[in-house]
């Protein structure tokens, strides 16, 4: 059975979706986006200082990545599509993640001014992947706005607590016809199976994989994980029941 | 002359275009430049010759989630 993963019309190869901060050095990162076998990536815009000797990300990016900008350090919309053009112009591509943060204590996203930001881009061709707090209404004006996914987050940003979300995710899941993109706070890739098993589209991760001891490893786990979660999911789990119901037969052994 | 580059004050060779600041970079990783909060294409680096108080800005790809 064929089960192609498709954003905004395209097809992607991967539902493994890896952050490339925090890692120990670019050429661990650059393993561990080997090793994910994730197609698309993230990354961030930040100045550079002239006499700063400053590292080409994209020199250490496997050929074939798509590459996909954050607007971390937005706190507003329009500073969310000001990073957007910025990007573009850079040569970075038109998808974006759209990431708009004014609590710099929970770093959790402001829907209000992500659903205004996605309007904009989305009308300026960019594919527009939006991370927000899993509301529905919410989710209803980003599809509404344009989005080309939909990113909840399952716990906040960097903390690896997993799927706190998961009960809103089951809605957005059920009631959302676009891919829903488990991002944020997944620290295991128990966590990414469980995300994929509820039926999420696929999830992006970048802490837990970077954070780990050994990053090329755990990429490769979750990849692992994720595909895992993708099957059971399209394999249709059993019910759940209260009481013991036996997987043997209970009659005709001693007669 | 003085600039403003990533927001701090920096004094440079009266008359020096955009293509010949970036020229002194360290590093070679590809940026993008906005002049006076406007994106200038990396066409017209060479020919944009940078004025008092043009404030100038640098950005490129880091690691990020």
């Amino acid at each position: 059975m064929t089960d192609q993963f498709k954003i905004a019309g395209r097809n992607v190869k991967s539902r493994f979706l890896l952050g490339t901060g925090k890692f120990p050095s670019n050429a661990v990162m650059r393993s561990a986006i080997v090793a994910s076998r994730a197609q698309i990536v993230t990354a961030a815009l930040r100045r550079v200082d002239l006499d700063s000797e400053e590292e080409n990300l994209l020199a250490h990016i496997p050929e074939g990545t798509i590459m996909m900008t954050n607007t971390s350090g937005a706190r507003d919309a329009g500073e969310a599509v000001r990073i957007a053009r910025l990007s573009r112009a850079l040569g970075a591509g038109d998808w974006i993640k759209i990431e708009v943060i004014a609590d710099n204590k929970h770093l959790l996203p402001d829907n209000a001014e992500t659903i205004k930001a996605a309007a904009i881009l989305a009308a300026e061709g960019f594919i527009v992947m939006p991370y927000f707090n899993p509301d529905l209404a919410d989710a209803r004006r980003l599809r509404d706005a344009g989005a080309a996914s939909l990113m909840p987050l399952g716990a906040p940003i960097g903390t690896n607590k997993g799927l706190c979300t998961k009960e809103l995710i089951k809605i957005l899941v059920a009631e959302m016809d676009l891919p829903v993109i488990v991002d944020a706070g997944l620290g295991r890739p128990s966590h990414a199976a469980e995300a994929m098993e509820l039926g999420a589209a696929a999830v992006l991760v970048n802490t837990a994989v970077a954070s780990a001891r050994d990053p090329v490893r755990m990429a490769g786990a979750f990849a692992l994980a994720v595909e895992a979660g993708r099957s059971a999911w399209l394999a249709g789990p059993g019910s759940v029941s209260e009481t013991a119901r036996a997987s043997s037969p209970l009659t005709g052994f001693l007669g | 002359m003085n600039l403003k580059i990533n927001g701090k004050e920096v004094s440079a060779a009266a008359g020096i275009t955009v293509e010949g600041l970036l020229d002194k970079r360290p590093g070679r990783g590809r940026v993008v430049v906005a002049l006076n909060r406007t994106v200038l294409p990396d066409t017209l680096w060479e020919k944009t010759a940078l004025k008092e108080g043009d404030a100038l800005e640098i950005f490129t790809l880091f690691g990020g989630g």
